[in-house]
């Protein structure tokens, strides 16, 4: 399953494959979301935006513990469960990435 | 600065290429403004195998000097007014390929531009002639001619252009996703998420100030006070701005004052992180992006891809 941090401006933003124990995972965290709030604010323009996926041909956005979807849908995942399931899957060569996505989303499970 | 697209093939890229010769784009894009009954809206001719039409398309949204026009406009298609000067006015666009081997384009690798493939279309063209099709109606976009140029009141004798703030150029599901803020700052819409030196052979190595901008200067940007003439209009200052080792980003300076910018793949805007309009991109807040670099003239022969 492929997945996208969305983070830069000027590079490529970072792209990789789930394998498929992380896409059950994926999965299975999104079937458990429920239907939240609309953030009070949007992802800034420079800066951490967010995990982009796609489950069912649909695409989603995770960021700071809300997720956003097809026709206007708002998921809530309190805890960021799916931003960091996917951010410990960020491959190596991003890891430089970690504490700007953990100072964006906290850095420890409330 | 045009590209040129000859919609006639299926399986494999039409051929493309840019024209950046603006006395050429003037003379042509003059050429169409005069002859609207040659021109057509795309994709409102034939639609079936084989030549369907010359596409023309600006790559910017900077107004040329004399004539006005729309961005984006069909030749040789069944769908104008005039077919006989539809299809003469498309023989003259396709002439100018032969003068634009110098930028390579993705589309090249499988479909070069070769004196055989000219000579294809040429040929295909003229058939058209032999087909007419339905006429359509034609609707034009209207003319916005608000570009203005002024004097860099940090140097001497410099002047530049700055231009309406337009973001539906940019916020749209076909351009928006494949532009980021190296094209919309130098206002030239490639659909490649742009990357300074890259057309030269010359792309960044490193995410630092000296480097990108080195990058950027293979690509023809100029520091600023170093003056452009006014053959290099439009003239644009841009300003680079760096998260050290992280990325890099761009900013436009527009007509009232303010900057505009297009963080990677998002919306074309004016405003900073904080919600407010960007009056100085040396202290809006930027994010990560905490280095300020420096400001660049980027003149209409800088080409980037």
């Amino acid at each position: 399953m492929p997945v996208e941090l969305d983070i830069f401006s000027g590079r490529e933003n970072p792209r990789w494959v789930l394998d498929p124990t992380g896409s059950d995972r994926l999965r299975d965290l999104h079937r458990r979301l429920r239907l939240g709030q609309p953030a009070t604010d949007e992802p800034p323009g420079l800066g951490y935006r967010g995990f982009l996926y796609e489950l069912e041909g649909q695409r989603w956005r995770a960021w700071k513990g809300i997720v956003t979807g097809p026709g206007a849908t708002v998921l809530s995942d309190p805890a960021s469960m799916i931003e960091r399931a996917l951010l410990a899957s960020l491959p190596s060569e991003w890891s430089d990435l970690n504490p700007r996505v953990l100072k964006a989303i906290g850095r420890e499970h409330p | 600065m045009l590209k040129v697209t000859v919609d006639m093939f299926s399986g494999r890229p039409n051929p493309e290429w840019i024209i950046t010769d603006q006395d050429v784009v003037e003379e042509l894009m003059g050429a169409a403004a005069e002859a609207k009954a040659a021109t057509a809206k795309p994709g409102a001719g034939f639609t079936g195998l084989g030549f369907r039409e010359v596409l023309v398309s600006r790559l910017s949204d900077d107004p040329l000097r004399r004539r006005r026009g729309p961005r984006e406009f069909a030749l040789g298609s069944v769908a104008a007014e005039d077919l006989r000067a539809s299809v003469d006015l498309a023989l003259r666009f396709v002439a100018t390929m032969d003068r634009a081997r110098d930028i390579t384009l993705v589309a090249h690798e499988l479909t070069p531009l070769t004196t055989r493939l000219r000579d294809l279309i040429l040929q295909r063209i003229e058939r058209v002639l032999l087909s007419p099709g339905k006429i359509f109606p034609l609707t034009w976009p209207p003319y916005n001619p608000l570009r203005t140029t002024i004097p860099d009141d940090h140097c001497e004798n410099c002047e530049y252009e700055v231009s309406q703030f337009n973001p539906g150029f940019w916020n749209t599901s076909a351009v928006q996703p494949y532009n980021n803020c190296y094209n919309y700052a130098r206002n030239w819409r490639t659909d490649t998420f742009a990357q300074p030196g890259r057309a030269h052979g010359a792309k960044w190595t490193a995410l630092t100030c000296p480097n990108v901008g080195t990058a950027a200067m293979a690509d023809g940007l100029v520091k600023r006070c170093n003056c452009l003439p006014i053959e290099e209009w439009p003239r644009r200052l841009m300003a680079l701005v760096m998260d050290p080792g992280g990325d890099y980003h761009w900013y436009r300076h527009q007509r009232g004052g303010f900057w505009g910018h297009k963080p990677g793949g998002t919306a074309a805007r004016n405003f900073d992180n904080s919600g407010n309009v960007i009056a100085n991109p040396e202290t809006c807040d930027r994010g990560d992006y905490t280095e300020f670099c420096e400001y660049f003239y980027a003149g209409r022969s800088v080409v980037i891809n």
